[in-house]
């Protein structure tokens, strides 16, 4: 095994919103797998909406969350439109 | 040989936090080996998850059984299952002759509300706590095959519904698609309802070889084959959702050992943790295509009275879900329904029986373990 690195960009596979309490979270909080392009599929953190993001939407990997969860945004040009979409 | 389940038991279910998980081990354990004529017992095979070291051990040699093997298994939610798919492997091939399996949780120890999984796994460490875990595969559906959040609720009514008439399930109120729609979100588009409850319970069958003991109660139900798989690798190369490839891959096997189609079985007990969960499972079972699974719910096809009546007992989400008992408790509603003992609840006319038990926790696996089962009632019953 060795190291190799992907993204920052990647698809939205699914994702949801957690609403009950888990330890040393404070819900809600939105989760996403996301393809990373050419890469594989993580878990993160999608920062800045309470929604669940729709599949298909691309995002990118924005870093890590104060909890340490690896966090990503809406991505590029489409970002502002997404955002508005997923916050009806 | 062919095995046989000559008895089965269960405790009441549900949050009983004044029972010692011993005390829930005798009711199902006493029950088993009365409905089984009482044969004596060579070998035991124990499903837990949490239970405490020893919990087998500490709970059975009460009832005088010990010096005997006594494996204990754990395999997340199919635990149980794999208790009694090891049982019955072990009087197949001949290498004991009556073989015990039970399983055993006492939930209310460990939690209050999600389970999370293990914190070093990407799931556990990033709060995505189980029922978040069918949430994302629900919300795939909604994108991918249109599943609607009624859709999913159907589940919920048919198994609630059922539940009215199973005196040992933890929730017997029968609810409407608007009521589960209204209950508490959970996760995404999962509400309370849709998710199985936290329960106490234990479950217990006998297996061995039919017609033994001679004077035995009750009529023996074959095992027509019983398959046990873990997961394959679930990745950003999988098309499907998590459990979906792990829980066709060994209904396919069980098929094909007991030589039979998914269009034979006449009454299935599957794991409907979450609503999401039975749709994804009766397809991965074959009894609708890939994307189709909400049209046996909007038919009735899976309701009781319509052709393959699917979790009789009210499954998990009515039964409550105590994870190493559950597939046990599954099993004994099969048994009872292939004896036609199942009372409000009978499924007319019902000769095949599937039991299908999907663990999971893992990350990078699309399942910890699969069991699927397929029984066949006494010849003398009709």
């Amino acid at each position: 095994m060795q190291p190799t690195e992907f993204g920052p960009d990647g698809t939205v596979w699914s994702s949801t919103v957690v609403r009950v309490a888990v330890p040393g979270r404070t819900p809600p909080y939105t989760l996403a797998y996301l393809d990373l392009d050419d890469g594989p599929r993580v878990l993160c953190r999608v920062e800045g909406c309470v929604a669940r993001v729709p599949v298909g939407t691309v995002l990118r990997l924005s870093g890590t969350t104060d909890d340490g969860d690896v966090a990503a945004r809406v991505a590029g040009a489409a970002a502002h439109e997404t955002a508005t979409e997923v916050a009806r | 040989m062919i095995a046989h389940v000559l008895g089965v038991g269960t405790s009441m279910f549900g949050k009983q936090q004044d029972l010692h998980p011993n005390q829930l081990m005798w009711s199902a354990v006493e029950e088993a080996l009365d409905d089984a004529g009482r044969p004596q017992i060579d070998a035991i095979y124990v499903g837990t998850v949490f239970g405490a070291p020893g919990v087998a051990q500490r709970g059975l040699h009460h009832l005088g059984l010990t010096g005997i093997p006594i494996i204990t298994v754990e395999n997340a939610c199919a635990s149980g299952t794999t208790a009694f798919h090891e049982a019955a492997t072990a009087v197949e091939l001949g290498r004991f002759e009556h073989v015990l399996a039970v399983g055993v949780e006492k939930m209310t120890d460990s939690f209050a509300g999600a389970i999370s999984p293990e914190p070093t796994d990407p799931e556990g460490r990033s709060g995505l706590a189980l029922p978040s875990l069918y949430a994302m595969s629900a919300s795939r559906y909604q994108a991918v095959h249109g599943v609607t959040d009624e859709d999913l609720a159907l589940v919920a009514v048919k198994n609630h519904r059922h539940a009215v008439s199973n005196e040992r399930a933890q929730h017997r109120t029968p609810h409407t698609v608007e009521e589960v729609l209204a209950s508490r979100m959970i996760a995404d588009p999962l509400t309370l309802l849709q998710c199985c409850p936290i329960a106490d319970g234990a479950a217990a069958a006998v297996l061995g070889p039919a017609g033994t003991p001679a004077d035995a109660p009750a009529a023996p139900v074959a095992v027509r084959s019983s398959v046990l798989r873990s997961g394959g690798l679930w990745d950003q190369r999988s098309e499907h959702v998590w459990g979906y490839e792990l829980v066709r891959d060994t209904a396919l096997l069980a098929y094909e050992a007991a030589s039979l189609a998914a269009t034979d079985i006449d009454v299935i007990e599957c794991h409907d943790a979450f609503t999401i969960g039975e749709i994804v499972t009766t397809e991965a079972i074959g009894l609708a295509a890939e994307g189709e699974g909400a049209s046996l719910l909007r038919s009735g096809h899976t309701a009781i009275g319509g052709p393959q009546p699917v979790n009789p007992s009210g499954g998990l989400l009515s039964r409550g879900h105590p994870l190493g008992a559950t597939g046990l408790a599954q099993l004994a509603e099969i048994v009872w329904q292939l004896r036609g003992r199942a009372g409000g609840r009978q499924v007319d006319g019902a000769r095949l029986g599937m039991v299908e038990t999907m663990g999971g926790g893992v990350a990078g696996i699309d399942g910890n373990a699969c069991v699927v089962a397929i029984l066949e009632a006494p010849a003398t019953t009709s």
